[in-house]
């Protein structure tokens, strides 16, 4: 019976690429995919794109895939435009780890940091005039995910790490025929 | 994204294709914008073609709702796939603006 381990944090060498590892006689238990985009706005489509392509190659069920291609937009557009406002563009790396339990992805850039704390939470139940226009972008993130963890200005960039379990009875790794 | 106006009998229904994203936001406003300014104010989105929605095309949906129910009109959202709803109800959008499982039901709702 192998236990599934699961990189939340990539290693020193910023995670590894495209790595599928197999516990003996067991089915595969973590595939990990790393992205890196410069934080043009344009670029947002990609890494989406990329994490829901490798939530989907790993079997991830769909309200899990449409999880984690929704927060990743929200976080890497609050990223180009706040983290890199007023900056030269800079690098966006996205790692997804999936794992037969649940799915790490990890983001990581090198612009400004935010304070969580400092966020106010997000207007839901005014009246339409009263609506203010944005800020549901964080509040999305924390809706869809069972965990969100920040580390500001961490050694090699911001790190915001998002946790989802899989659905139960969503099987990784069933054989492809 | 793809966006097109078209005038029917009780509304003018615009019809968004396509991602709904940071990108694509600015020209849908734009678009919706101009749609009001010549006097469509009585509008139906049409989502069926939408696949995907962002907090950003969220903006996109409320800033036209203001500006139609300024100009004494509405705003009112049809057809849309189950992904776009799940993010309008989380969002709360819900509360504020109609939703309706087809275009035809969102014209019948503007029937005087």
């Amino acid at each position: 019976m192998s236990k599934a381990r699961v990189p939340g944090e990539p290693g020193p060498a910023g995670g590894r690429r495209g790595g599928t590892r197999r516990a003996a006689g067991g089915p595969t238990v973590t595939v990990t995919r790393e992205m890196t985009q410069d934080s043009h706005v344009e670029n947002m489509a990609r890494l989406r794109d990329f994490v829901e392509d490798a939530c989907r190659q790993a079997g991830v069920d769909e309200d899990t895939v449409f999880a984690f291609k929704l927060a990743v937009d929200e976080a890497c557009t609050n990223i180009v435009m706040h983290g890199y406002a007023g900056r030269a563009p800079g690098p966006i790396t996205v790692t997804c780890a999936c794992a037969p339990q649940q799915v790490v992805v990890t983001i990581t850039d090198f612009g400004r940091s935010f304070d969580p704390a400092a966020l106010r939470p997000a207007d839901r139940s005014s009246d339409w005039m009263d609506r203010p226009i944005g800020g549901l972008g964080l509040f999305l993130i924390q809706e869809l995910m069972d965990e969100v963890r920040y580390q500001a200005g961490a050694p090699g960039g911001n790190r915001l790490t998002l946790v989802k379990q899989r659905a139960p009875g969503a099987a990784p790794g069933t054989p492809r025929a | 994204m793809d966006i097109t106006g078209e005038s029917r009998e009780l509304a003018h229904v615009v019809m968004i294709s396509g991602s709904l994203d940071a990108v694509t936001a600015d020209q849908a406003t734009s678009f919706l914008s101009t749609q009001i300014r010549e006097g469509h104010t009585h509008l139906v989105v049409d989502l069926a073609r939408l696949e995907y929605v962002s907090s950003a095309g969220l903006r996109v949906f409320l800033t036209a709702l203001k500006e139609a129910r300024q100009q004494g009109g509405d705003l009112r959202l049809a057809a849309p796939h189950r992904n776009v709803q799940k993010v309008l109800e989380m969002s709360g959008f819900t509360s504020i603006l109609k939703l309706y499982a087809d275009l035809d039901a969102a014209l019948a709702s503007y029937t005087p």
